[in-house]
Protein backbone atom coordinates (compact mmCIF):
# COMPACT_ATOMS: atom_id res chain seq x y z
CA UNK A 1 0.00 0.00 0.00
CA UNK A 2 2.79 2.53 0.65
CA UNK A 3 3.85 1.99 -2.86
CA UNK A 4 0.55 2.90 -4.34
CA UNK A 5 0.43 6.06 -2.05
CA UNK A 6 3.82 7.05 -2.85
CA UNK A 7 3.69 6.92 -6.65
CA UNK A 8 2.18 10.06 -8.57
CA UNK A 9 -1.35 9.09 -9.19
CA UNK A 10 -3.98 11.57 -10.51
CA UNK A 11 -5.91 8.81 -12.59
CA UNK A 12 -4.98 9.43 -16.11
CA UNK A 13 -1.35 8.37 -15.29
CA UNK A 14 -2.29 4.88 -13.99
CA UNK A 15 -0.13 2.33 -15.89
CA UNK A 16 -1.34 -0.57 -18.27
CA UNK A 17 0.69 -3.00 -17.78
CA UNK A 18 0.45 -1.66 -13.68
CA UNK A 19 4.26 -1.33 -12.49
CA UNK A 20 4.27 -2.96 -9.01
CA UNK A 21 6.85 -0.70 -7.46
CA UNK A 22 5.76 3.05 -8.39
CA UNK A 23 9.22 4.38 -10.14
CA UNK A 24 10.28 7.01 -9.95
CA UNK A 25 8.89 7.69 -6.74
CA UNK A 26 7.97 10.80 -4.69
CA UNK A 27 6.32 12.33 -1.66
CA UNK A 28 4.22 14.91 -3.83
CA UNK A 29 1.28 13.54 -2.74
CA UNK A 30 1.94 13.57 1.18
CA UNK A 31 2.74 17.44 0.22
CA UNK A 32 -0.44 18.14 -1.53
CA UNK A 33 -2.87 16.66 1.38
CA UNK A 34 -0.57 17.66 4.00
CA UNK A 35 -0.77 21.38 2.92
CA UNK A 36 -4.29 21.15 0.92
CA UNK A 37 -5.72 20.41 4.36
CA UNK A 38 -5.91 20.18 7.89
CA UNK A 39 -4.50 16.37 8.06
CA UNK A 40 -2.73 16.75 11.05
CA UNK A 41 -5.80 18.76 12.63
CA UNK A 42 -7.94 15.01 12.08
CA UNK A 43 -5.14 12.82 13.07
CA UNK A 44 -5.17 14.87 16.43
CA UNK A 45 -8.93 14.62 16.79
CA UNK A 46 -9.11 11.04 15.95
CA UNK A 47 -5.77 10.04 17.82
CA UNK A 48 -7.00 12.18 21.15
CA UNK A 49 -11.03 11.15 20.66
CA UNK A 50 -9.56 7.46 20.66
CA UNK A 51 -7.36 7.87 23.54
CA UNK A 52 -10.49 9.30 26.02
CA UNK A 53 -12.49 6.80 25.31
CA UNK A 54 -10.24 3.82 25.81
CA UNK A 55 -8.94 5.15 28.89
CA UNK A 56 -12.38 6.13 30.14
CA UNK A 57 -14.25 2.92 28.64
CA UNK A 58 -11.54 0.30 30.32
CA UNK A 59 -11.50 2.06 33.66
CA UNK A 60 -15.59 2.62 33.35
CA UNK A 61 -16.36 -1.16 32.05
CA UNK A 62 -14.12 -2.46 34.27
CA UNK A 63 -15.42 -0.84 37.70
CA UNK A 64 -18.72 -1.92 36.27
CA UNK A 65 -18.09 -5.39 35.38
CA UNK A 66 -16.75 -5.86 38.59
CA UNK A 67 -19.38 -4.30 40.29
CA UNK A 68 -21.55 -7.24 38.45
CA UNK A 69 -19.65 -10.06 39.26
CA UNK A 70 -18.68 -9.61 42.78
CA UNK A 71 -21.40 -7.53 44.46
CA UNK A 72 -25.17 -8.05 45.84
CA UNK A 73 -27.35 -5.26 45.38
CA UNK A 74 -31.00 -4.36 44.64
CA UNK A 75 -31.47 -4.56 41.05
CA UNK A 76 -28.76 -5.90 40.13
CA UNK A 77 -30.37 -8.09 37.94
CA UNK A 78 -32.44 -5.60 35.88
CA UNK A 79 -29.99 -3.33 34.97
CA UNK A 80 -27.92 -6.41 33.89
CA UNK A 81 -30.48 -7.45 31.32
CA UNK A 82 -31.20 -4.03 30.57
CA UNK A 83 -27.55 -3.66 29.82
CA UNK A 84 -27.01 -7.11 28.23
CA UNK A 85 -30.10 -6.74 25.91
CA UNK A 86 -28.63 -2.96 24.94
CA UNK A 87 -26.32 -5.39 22.88
CA UNK A 88 -28.58 -6.72 20.68
CA UNK A 89 -30.29 -3.09 19.41
CA UNK A 90 -28.41 -1.92 16.15
CA UNK A 91 -26.67 1.43 16.39
CA UNK A 92 -28.94 2.32 13.46
CA UNK A 93 -32.49 2.30 15.66
CA UNK A 94 -30.65 4.60 18.95
CA UNK A 95 -28.70 6.97 16.21
CA UNK A 96 -32.04 9.30 15.55
CA UNK A 97 -33.31 9.44 19.39
CA UNK A 98 -29.43 9.82 20.01
CA UNK A 99 -28.80 12.76 17.87
CA UNK A 100 -31.60 14.48 19.36
CA UNK A 101 -30.36 13.96 22.98
CA UNK A 102 -26.98 15.60 21.93
CA UNK A 103 -28.43 18.21 19.84
CA UNK A 104 -31.57 19.25 22.35
CA UNK A 105 -28.74 19.21 25.21
CA UNK A 106 -26.36 21.60 22.98
CA UNK A 107 -23.23 19.13 23.68
CA UNK A 108 -22.31 18.85 19.91
CA UNK A 109 -19.12 20.24 20.87
CA UNK A 110 -17.00 17.58 18.76
CA UNK A 111 -14.70 16.53 21.77
CA UNK A 112 -18.14 15.81 24.02
CA UNK A 113 -20.08 14.17 21.30
CA UNK A 114 -17.37 12.05 20.01
CA UNK A 115 -16.31 10.60 23.42
CA UNK A 116 -19.42 10.55 26.18
CA UNK A 117 -21.78 8.12 24.06
CA UNK A 118 -19.37 5.57 24.31
CA UNK A 119 -17.53 5.03 27.13
CA UNK A 120 -19.39 2.68 28.92
CA UNK A 121 -19.90 -0.01 26.05
CA UNK A 122 -22.21 -2.90 27.30
CA UNK A 123 -20.14 -5.29 25.26
CA UNK A 124 -16.91 -4.08 27.42
CA UNK A 125 -19.17 -4.55 30.87
CA UNK A 126 -20.34 -7.83 29.70
CA UNK A 127 -16.64 -9.05 28.83
CA UNK A 128 -15.81 -7.54 32.15
CA UNK A 129 -17.74 -9.10 34.11
CA UNK A 130 -17.10 -12.63 32.50
CA UNK A 131 -13.38 -11.85 33.26
CA UNK A 132 -13.82 -10.79 37.12
CA UNK A 133 -16.00 -14.08 37.56
CA UNK A 134 -13.06 -16.35 35.85
CA UNK A 135 -9.95 -14.82 37.08
CA UNK A 136 -11.18 -13.45 40.59
CA UNK A 137 -11.43 -15.64 43.22
CA UNK A 138 -13.98 -14.72 46.52
CA UNK A 139 -11.32 -15.71 48.93
CA UNK A 140 -8.98 -13.14 47.97
CA UNK A 141 -11.42 -10.48 47.90
CA UNK A 142 -11.97 -11.70 51.67
CA UNK A 143 -8.61 -11.55 52.46
CA UNK A 144 -8.18 -8.20 51.14
CA UNK A 145 -11.08 -6.93 53.09
CA UNK A 146 -9.71 -8.66 56.59
CA UNK A 147 -6.16 -6.65 55.90
CA UNK A 148 -8.23 -4.13 56.04
CA UNK A 149 -8.65 -2.75 52.28
CA UNK A 150 -11.25 -0.26 51.21
CA UNK A 151 -13.63 -1.43 48.53
CA UNK A 152 -12.27 0.84 45.85
CA UNK A 153 -9.28 -0.32 47.37
CA UNK A 154 -10.15 -3.98 46.53
CA UNK A 155 -10.59 -3.07 42.84
CA UNK A 156 -7.36 -0.92 42.58
CA UNK A 157 -5.40 -3.08 44.50
CA UNK A 158 -6.61 -6.58 43.81
CA UNK A 159 -8.69 -6.48 40.56
CA UNK A 160 -7.36 -4.14 38.50
CA UNK A 161 -3.78 -6.20 38.70
CA UNK A 162 -5.76 -9.32 37.75
CA UNK A 163 -7.44 -8.11 34.88
CA UNK A 164 -4.61 -6.94 32.85
CA UNK A 165 -4.45 -9.42 29.77
CA UNK A 166 -8.43 -8.88 30.15
CA UNK A 167 -8.58 -4.62 30.12
CA UNK A 168 -5.69 -4.78 26.99
CA UNK A 169 -8.09 -6.40 24.80
CA UNK A 170 -10.80 -4.22 25.83
CA UNK A 171 -8.31 -1.31 25.22
CA UNK A 172 -7.74 -2.16 21.64
CA UNK A 173 -10.76 -2.85 20.65
CA UNK A 174 -12.06 0.89 22.22
CA UNK A 175 -9.06 2.22 20.46
CA UNK A 176 -9.70 0.79 16.92
CA UNK A 177 -13.38 0.88 17.07
CA UNK A 178 -13.35 4.56 18.45
CA UNK A 179 -10.33 5.44 15.52
CA UNK A 180 -12.25 3.51 12.54
CA UNK A 181 -15.92 4.81 13.32
CA UNK A 182 -17.31 7.00 10.75
CA UNK A 183 -21.02 7.33 10.64
CA UNK A 184 -21.51 9.37 13.70
CA UNK A 185 -18.72 11.43 12.82
CA UNK A 186 -20.47 12.16 9.77
CA UNK A 187 -23.67 13.21 12.25
CA UNK A 188 -22.36 15.13 14.78
CA UNK A 189 -19.37 17.11 13.62
CA UNK A 190 -20.16 19.47 11.00
CA UNK A 191 -16.76 21.94 10.95
CA UNK A 192 -13.99 20.55 8.65
CA UNK A 193 -11.19 22.34 11.17
CA UNK A 194 -13.06 19.46 13.90
CA UNK A 195 -13.53 16.11 11.03
CA UNK A 196 -12.09 13.04 12.68
CA UNK A 197 -9.42 11.31 10.17
CA UNK A 198 -12.11 8.60 7.88
CA UNK A 199 -14.17 11.65 7.53
CA UNK A 200 -11.75 13.77 6.32
CA UNK A 201 -10.41 11.50 4.08
CA UNK A 202 -13.89 10.42 2.58
CA UNK A 203 -14.30 14.56 2.08
CA UNK A 204 -11.50 15.07 0.54
CA UNK A 205 -12.50 11.93 -1.93
CA UNK A 206 -15.34 13.68 -2.81
CA UNK A 207 -13.93 16.76 -2.86
CA UNK A 208 -11.53 15.52 -5.84
CA UNK A 209 -13.68 13.89 -8.20
CA UNK A 210 -13.06 10.23 -6.51
CA UNK A 211 -9.19 10.53 -7.34
CA UNK A 212 -6.59 8.48 -5.53
CA UNK A 213 -3.73 10.74 -5.69
CA UNK A 214 -4.26 12.28 -2.56
CA UNK A 215 -6.24 10.01 -0.22
CA UNK A 216 -3.95 7.07 -0.54
CA UNK A 217 -1.63 9.26 0.64
CA UNK A 218 -3.80 9.93 3.94
CA UNK A 219 -4.60 6.04 3.83
CA UNK A 220 -1.44 5.50 4.35
CA UNK A 221 -1.05 7.73 7.50
CA UNK A 222 -4.19 7.02 8.90
CA UNK A 223 -3.88 3.28 8.85
CA UNK A 224 -0.16 4.27 10.86
CA UNK A 225 -1.82 4.87 14.77
CA UNK A 226 -4.20 1.51 14.50
CA UNK A 227 -1.54 -0.60 13.22
CA UNK A 228 0.86 0.70 16.13
CA UNK A 229 -1.90 -0.09 18.74
CA UNK A 230 -2.86 -3.33 17.69
CA UNK A 231 0.69 -4.07 16.98
CA UNK A 232 1.91 -3.08 20.96
CA UNK A 233 -1.44 -5.04 22.56
CA UNK A 234 -1.85 -7.67 19.71
CA UNK A 235 -1.37 -10.59 22.63
CA UNK A 236 -4.08 -9.70 24.90
CA UNK A 237 -6.47 -8.50 22.39
CA UNK A 238 -5.95 -12.29 20.55
CA UNK A 239 -6.18 -14.11 24.24
CA UNK A 240 -8.69 -11.78 25.33
CA UNK A 241 -11.30 -11.45 22.76
CA UNK A 242 -11.61 -15.30 22.01
CA UNK A 243 -11.36 -16.51 25.78
CA UNK A 244 -14.81 -15.38 26.99
CA UNK A 245 -16.87 -16.37 23.70
CA UNK A 246 -15.93 -19.59 23.16
CA UNK A 247 -16.43 -20.92 26.66
CA UNK A 248 -20.08 -19.84 26.61
CA UNK B 1 -1.19 -10.48 12.97
CA UNK B 2 -1.78 -11.18 8.99
CA UNK B 3 -5.33 -12.36 10.10
CA UNK B 4 -5.96 -9.09 12.33
CA UNK B 5 -4.72 -6.48 9.49
CA UNK B 6 -8.30 -6.21 7.35
CA UNK B 7 -10.39 -5.50 10.78
CA UNK B 8 -7.71 -3.21 12.46
CA UNK B 9 -7.15 -0.91 8.81
CA UNK B 10 -9.97 1.88 9.30
CA UNK B 11 -12.64 1.02 6.71
CA UNK B 12 -11.69 3.95 4.41
CA UNK B 13 -8.42 2.78 3.86
CA UNK B 14 -9.59 -0.88 2.58
CA UNK B 15 -12.44 0.91 0.70
CA UNK B 16 -9.80 2.68 -1.50
CA UNK B 17 -8.02 0.07 -2.04
CA UNK B 18 -10.57 -1.95 -3.17
CA UNK B 19 -12.13 0.86 -5.24
CA UNK B 20 -8.66 0.95 -7.44
CA UNK B 21 -8.90 -3.09 -7.62
CA UNK B 22 -12.22 -3.03 -8.73
CA UNK B 23 -11.74 -0.34 -11.08
CA UNK B 24 -13.58 -0.99 -14.77
CA UNK B 25 -10.56 0.26 -16.40
CA UNK B 26 -7.46 -0.32 -14.58
CA UNK B 27 -8.46 -2.13 -12.12
CA UNK B 28 -6.61 -5.52 -11.05
CA UNK B 29 -9.78 -7.79 -10.84
CA UNK B 30 -10.47 -6.99 -14.98
CA UNK B 31 -6.57 -7.45 -15.25
CA UNK B 32 -6.49 -10.25 -13.93
CA UNK B 33 -9.69 -11.84 -15.49
CA UNK B 34 -8.73 -10.53 -18.86
CA UNK B 35 -4.81 -11.81 -18.21
CA UNK B 36 -6.54 -15.43 -17.50
CA UNK B 37 -9.55 -15.80 -19.28
CA UNK B 38 -9.56 -13.19 -22.14
CA UNK B 39 -12.39 -10.97 -20.85
CA UNK B 40 -12.81 -9.03 -18.07
CA UNK B 41 -15.32 -5.60 -18.99
CA UNK B 42 -16.69 -6.20 -16.00
CA UNK B 43 -17.88 -2.96 -14.63
CA UNK B 44 -17.70 -4.03 -10.79
CA UNK B 45 -19.21 -0.79 -9.13
CA UNK B 46 -21.13 0.02 -11.87
CA UNK B 47 -24.13 -2.28 -12.87
CA UNK B 48 -26.13 -3.84 -9.50
CA UNK B 49 -25.79 -6.78 -9.21
CA UNK B 50 -21.79 -6.97 -10.22
CA UNK B 51 -21.79 -4.26 -7.08
CA UNK B 52 -23.34 -5.92 -4.76
CA UNK B 53 -20.50 -9.10 -5.23
CA UNK B 54 -17.71 -6.22 -4.92
CA UNK B 55 -19.43 -5.18 -1.16
CA UNK B 56 -19.63 -8.82 -0.56
CA UNK B 57 -16.13 -9.72 -1.67
CA UNK B 58 -15.19 -6.93 0.76
CA UNK B 59 -17.01 -7.68 3.79
CA UNK B 60 -16.19 -11.25 3.11
CA UNK B 61 -12.01 -10.50 3.05
CA UNK B 62 -12.41 -7.99 5.93
CA UNK B 63 -13.83 -10.35 8.64
CA UNK B 64 -12.48 -13.84 7.37
CA UNK B 65 -9.13 -13.97 8.93
CA UNK B 66 -11.11 -12.46 12.33
CA UNK B 67 -13.65 -15.09 12.47
CA UNK B 68 -10.58 -17.78 11.55
CA UNK B 69 -9.49 -17.13 15.16
CA UNK B 70 -12.72 -18.24 16.76
CA UNK B 71 -12.90 -21.52 14.82
CA UNK B 72 -8.72 -22.05 15.49
CA UNK B 73 -9.68 -21.63 19.50
CA UNK B 74 -12.67 -23.72 18.93
CA UNK B 75 -10.62 -26.60 17.13
CA UNK B 76 -8.11 -26.21 19.83
CA UNK B 77 -10.75 -27.58 22.49
CA UNK B 78 -11.76 -31.18 20.27
CA UNK B 79 -10.47 -33.76 22.47
CA UNK B 80 -7.88 -35.31 20.83
CA UNK B 81 -8.92 -38.26 21.92
CA UNK B 82 -12.10 -38.61 19.42
CA UNK B 83 -9.57 -38.72 16.52
CA UNK B 84 -7.67 -41.60 17.80
CA UNK B 85 -10.75 -43.43 18.40
CA UNK B 86 -12.34 -42.57 15.02
CA UNK B 87 -9.16 -43.73 13.68
CA UNK B 88 -9.20 -46.82 15.65
CA UNK B 89 -12.60 -47.36 14.26
CA UNK B 90 -11.44 -47.27 10.87
CA UNK B 91 -12.70 -43.50 9.83
CA UNK B 92 -10.10 -41.96 7.16
CA UNK B 93 -9.13 -38.07 6.53
CA UNK B 94 -12.77 -36.96 5.18
CA UNK B 95 -14.84 -38.83 7.78
CA UNK B 96 -12.80 -38.07 10.50
CA UNK B 97 -13.48 -34.29 9.57
CA UNK B 98 -16.82 -34.76 9.02
CA UNK B 99 -18.04 -36.73 12.09
CA UNK B 100 -15.49 -35.59 14.39
CA UNK B 101 -14.35 -31.97 14.01
CA UNK B 102 -17.77 -30.26 12.58
CA UNK B 103 -20.01 -31.38 15.10
CA UNK B 104 -17.53 -30.50 17.55
CA UNK B 105 -17.14 -27.41 16.17
CA UNK B 106 -20.73 -27.03 16.07
CA UNK B 107 -21.11 -24.09 19.29
CA UNK B 108 -18.99 -22.14 17.80
CA UNK B 109 -20.00 -22.11 14.07
CA UNK B 110 -23.54 -21.23 15.60
CA UNK B 111 -22.34 -18.51 17.50
CA UNK B 112 -19.63 -17.22 14.18
CA UNK B 113 -23.47 -17.50 11.83
CA UNK B 114 -25.49 -15.92 14.57
CA UNK B 115 -22.93 -12.57 15.00
CA UNK B 116 -22.24 -12.23 11.48
CA UNK B 117 -25.77 -12.21 10.36
CA UNK B 118 -26.60 -9.86 12.48
CA UNK B 119 -23.79 -7.45 12.17
CA UNK B 120 -23.48 -7.66 8.60
CA UNK B 121 -27.55 -7.00 8.61
CA UNK B 122 -26.06 -3.19 10.23
CA UNK B 123 -23.18 -2.66 7.90
CA UNK B 124 -22.50 1.25 6.79
CA UNK B 125 -19.30 1.76 6.03
CA UNK B 126 -18.28 -0.93 3.46
CA UNK B 127 -21.40 0.53 0.79
CA UNK B 128 -21.15 3.86 1.89
CA UNK B 129 -17.64 4.56 1.12
CA UNK B 130 -17.56 1.69 -1.69
CA UNK B 131 -20.43 2.39 -3.78
CA UNK B 132 -22.18 5.33 -2.28
CA UNK B 133 -25.22 3.02 -2.09
CA UNK B 134 -25.10 3.08 -5.95
CA UNK B 135 -25.54 2.20 -8.44
CA UNK B 136 -29.20 3.38 -8.19
CA UNK B 137 -29.69 2.10 -4.69
CA UNK B 138 -28.78 -0.94 -4.94
CA UNK B 139 -26.10 -1.35 -2.47
CA UNK B 140 -28.53 0.97 -0.11
CA UNK B 141 -28.16 -0.84 3.18
CA UNK B 142 -30.51 0.11 5.92
CA UNK B 143 -27.88 1.96 8.09
CA UNK B 144 -27.51 3.90 4.97
CA UNK B 145 -30.79 4.62 4.48
CA UNK B 146 -31.63 5.63 7.90
CA UNK B 147 -28.08 8.26 7.83
CA UNK B 148 -29.66 9.30 4.38
CA UNK B 149 -33.41 9.82 5.25
CA UNK B 150 -32.77 11.11 8.87
CA UNK B 151 -29.26 13.34 8.32
CA UNK B 152 -28.84 14.56 5.03
CA UNK B 153 -32.68 15.18 4.16
CA UNK B 154 -33.90 15.71 7.67
CA UNK B 155 -36.52 13.31 7.71
CA UNK B 156 -35.78 12.19 11.65
CA UNK B 157 -38.98 10.16 11.97
CA UNK B 158 -38.70 8.30 9.17
CA UNK B 159 -35.55 7.26 9.78
CA UNK B 160 -35.89 6.17 13.48
CA UNK B 161 -39.20 4.33 12.08
CA UNK B 162 -36.55 2.19 9.64
CA UNK B 163 -34.67 1.46 12.30
CA UNK B 164 -36.94 0.35 14.76
CA UNK B 165 -37.67 -2.02 11.15
CA UNK B 166 -34.40 -3.01 10.97
CA UNK B 167 -34.54 -4.14 14.63
CA UNK B 168 -37.46 -6.23 14.40
CA UNK B 169 -36.02 -7.78 11.42
CA UNK B 170 -32.77 -8.55 13.05
CA UNK B 171 -34.58 -9.55 16.29
CA UNK B 172 -36.38 -12.15 14.22
CA UNK B 173 -33.82 -13.54 11.68
CA UNK B 174 -31.04 -13.59 14.70
CA UNK B 175 -33.70 -16.04 16.64
CA UNK B 176 -34.61 -18.17 13.51
CA UNK B 177 -31.12 -18.26 13.05
CA UNK B 178 -30.17 -19.40 16.68
CA UNK B 179 -33.00 -21.77 16.49
CA UNK B 180 -32.24 -23.04 13.27
CA UNK B 181 -28.71 -23.57 14.72
CA UNK B 182 -29.47 -25.27 18.03
CA UNK B 183 -28.31 -22.31 20.04
CA UNK B 184 -29.17 -23.09 23.77
CA UNK B 185 -30.09 -26.87 23.21
CA UNK B 186 -27.28 -29.83 23.90
CA UNK B 187 -25.15 -30.55 20.78
CA UNK B 188 -25.79 -34.16 19.96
Amino acid sequence: MGTVGVVQVPQRHLLLPPQPLPFPGNLANYRGLLDGYPFWNWLLTSTVVALISTVASVGLCSLAGFAFAKYRFRGQHILFNVMFSSMAVPFAVIVVPLFIMVAKAHLTTPYFALVVPWVAPAFGIFMMRQFVEQSVPDALLDAARVDGCTEFGLFRRVVFPLLRPALGALGVWSFLTSYNSLLWPLIVVSEPGDYTLPMGLQVVFGATGRQYDLVLAGAVLAALPSLLVFYLLRKQLLEGLTAGAVKS
Amino acid sequence: MTYFMPVVISPIVITLVFGLIFDKDYGLVNATLRAVFGFGGVDWLGESAWARVAVVILVLWRWTGYLTIFFLAGLQNVPRELYEAAAIDGAGPVRRFWDVTLPALRPVTAFIAVTVLVNTAQIFEEPFLLTQGGPGESTLSVAMFVFRAGFQRQQLGYAAAAGVLLFVAVFVLGQLAMRALGVGRSTR
